[in-house]
């Protein structure tokens, strides 16, 4: 059974109880009240049942990534072809779905370009990225860079993630293949090629997510996760590294900046007994991580990061987050069970 | 009649005052999403003189209790506080129980007595290559291996495992403790028998029974009984097939063996 079918039945079971009168006394003073997670000053309650569709008619496989569009419409990729893109309005209303030939429909990013929105997906069955309208047509594909010479056959390229920078330029993550990050211009030309699989300062363990930071206008640069080695790590626009951020214990999916903080799924906790033991991860623009919702409350000890790990067993594999224009959450889980996104409300 | 009609309308009105939030809510509410069971760990699993043991779940106002008798822990038996010292091998259960939450599942540890060491090992098979353990007496070294079976503490096996002992004073051994892995998904699982041979004149056979029916990863271990003096035994352990509900159902199963504890 899944958690989800189990958590409703359990509720269905609750209000049946309801019914008789000597049971509700009890039950609101026991049971009957919101639980928030999360710590500081980004605190959640939690509604399992939001964007819940008919299976047969609007299934999900893996929910990979969502983003928010120029209309408020929050948009979900998945890896079922019966309909790779589901478009719902912020109740979790279906507006509207399309997509059938992205298999491996896993990054999933918006651009604003004069005004019109665009998306990019990443495709690492296909070993393609993928650039289209909103509403499904596209615009142009990016091959595997073998020119490059890293890649010998385009199998190896298999692509987590895209960034797009103000001047319209594209940065792609291999977090299922190589670790190479790619350097595009707007039209989808090669400019460059850095990272690599590897431990080092500059090399990646599942690249798994991109993102351009603006946050300081004077130096932008790219923040890039190194999930297997729960590290985040800054890179400038040429590719040379300038930093890296440990998240102990924390295998952090892609950065996801919203106003001045970053936001990330946490897929699981490094060392849990149980493998869906995800959570979310929020860091502050001074790179502390503040809020972890659904594990233990952050803390450091001489400038360090404890360890963090899931606290309550509510999020099972955490793959990417969404943050509105009212500041509520979306949360797309991987390999949990074929379940839709669940909405975090800030309180 | 009339007052005490009202009295009861008064009383359920007061009482549907009192709820926090309507029961229509579409938030996760109290005791409906469970805590992660408490993180356990130990000194050594395998007891000289004395291990400490340690238990955390880093939430707010959550309570662990334990037991050491290997039943599930209630509210009603000791809160753990401060890390325990213990000097008895068993069954150490902790769970974790919150106001907010659905109590924890029970993480238990086991804990061993170390028993007699062999004068001599003799292995007759070797390992898979990929799976060594750290020497050739990783299954002696009063280490117990964790839940990853690329751990160095596991030595793997894809065929049975042999070998031969040699005790010094030919002691009284009771009983011989095999601690393995099981990890369906990885395709290791129990053995499916061992044979022991003593003094080269008796032969103990062991059916192991408990081949798991679905997805699981979990230490595991038995006793196979002995109850004389030994002063050479030979050891084998045969590897099971996979069971037919197995996407590899029929082909030979790993075999992960982490230690071999001679009782007295």
């Amino acid at each position: 059974m899944s958690r989800r079918k189990f958590l409703k039945q359990s509720s269905y079971l609750a209000m049946g109880f309801l019914t008789y009168p000597a049971f509700a006394k009890a039950f609101s003073v026991s049971s009957s009240k919101d639980v928030i997670i999360g710590h500081n000053a980004h605190q959640y309650k939690v509604n399992l049942n939001w964007g819940n569709l008919n299976p047969s008619q609007t299934p999900v496989n893996d929910c990979h990534e969502m983003v928010q569009d120029s209309k408020g419409r929050i948009v979900l990729l998945t890896n079922h072809t019966k309909n790779n893109v589901i478009i719902y309005d912020k109740s979790g209303k279906l507006i509207e779905t399309w997509g059938t030939e992205y298999p491996g429909a896993h990054g999933l990013t918006l651009v604003k370009e004069n005004g019109t929105d665009f998306l990019f997906i990443t495709d690492y069955e296909r070993h393609q990225i993928i650039k289209t309208t909103i509403d499904g047509k596209v615009v142009f594909k990016i091959d595997a860079p073998l020119e490059t010479g890293k890649y010998t056959n385009k199998e190896d390229f298999k692509p987590t993630e895209t960034t797009v920078t103000k001047n319209g330029d594209i940065y792609v993550a291999d977090g299922y293949g190589k670790q190479y990050i790619t350097h595009y211009n707007h039209k989808g030309e090669l400019l460059n090629i850095f990272g690599g699989q590897g431990t080092e300062n500059g090399q990646f363990l599942n690249a798994h997510g991109i993102c351009y930071d603006y946050r300081d206008s004077d130096n932008p640069s790219l923040l890039i996760t190194a999930r297997e080695l729960n590290q985040l790590k800054r890179f400038d626009l040429d590719g040379t590294f300038i930093e890296t951020i440990p998240v102990p214990g924390a295998l952090i999916c892609r950065p996801v900046i919203h106003k001045n903080d970053i936001y990330f799924a946490v897929l699981r906790s490094k060392n849990a007994v149980h493998d869906d033991s995800g959570f979310i991860l929020i860091m502050n623009e001074k790179n502390e991580v503040v809020s972890c919702p659904g594990a233990t409350a952050p803390s450091y000890r001489n400038n360090e990061l404890d360890e963090l790990y899931q606290t309550i067993r509510l999020f099972q594999h955490p793959h990417d987050v969404c943050i509105d224009d009212d500041e509520n959450m979306y949360v797309a889980q991987w390999n949990s069970g074929q379940t839709y996104p669940i909405k975090l409300t800030r309180v | 009649m009339r007052i005490a009609i009202l009295s009861i309308l008064l009383i359920s009105i007061l009482s549907c005052a009192e709820k926090t939030t309507p029961i229509d809510s579409v938030f996760v509410q109290q005791q409906q999403v469970s805590i992660t069971q408490p993180r356990v760990t130990a000194t050594s699993t395998i007891i000289d003189s004395a291990v400490t043991i340690t238990a955390a779940l880093a939430l707010e106002d959550v309570g662990i209790y334990y037991t050491t008798d290997g039943t599930a822990p209630t509210e009603n038996n000791t809160k753990y506080t401060t890390p325990l010292t213990v000097e008895k091998e068993g069954s150490y259960s902790f769970k974790a129980f919150h106001a907010d939450w659905k109590p924890s599942e029970t993480t238990t540890l086991k804990l061993y007595k170390k028993g007699i060491i062999p004068r001599k090992l003799f292995w007759n098979t070797k390992p898979n290559s990929k799976y060594p353990g750290i020497d050739s007496i990783t299954l002696m070294n009063h280490t117990k291996g964790s839940v990853n079976f690329r751990d160095t503490q596991w030595v793997g096996y894809d065929t049975t495992a042999i070998a031969t002992m040699y005790f010094k004073y030919k002691p009284r051994i009771k009983n011989i403790t095999i601690g393995y892995l099981i990890d369906t998904k990885s395709w290791i699982f129990p053995p499916e028998a061992v044979e022991v041979y003593i003094n080269k004149t008796h032969r103990i056979r062991y059916n192991v029974s408990n081949i798991p029916k679905g997805e699981l990863k979990k230490l595991e271990d038995f006793q196979i009984p002995i109850n004389r003096n030994v002063e050479t035994m030979t050891i084998r352990v045969y590897n099971s097939k996979l069971p037919e509900w197995h996407p590899g159902k029929g082909m030979n199963a790993w075999l992960f063996m982490d230690e071999w504890i001679f009782n007295e």
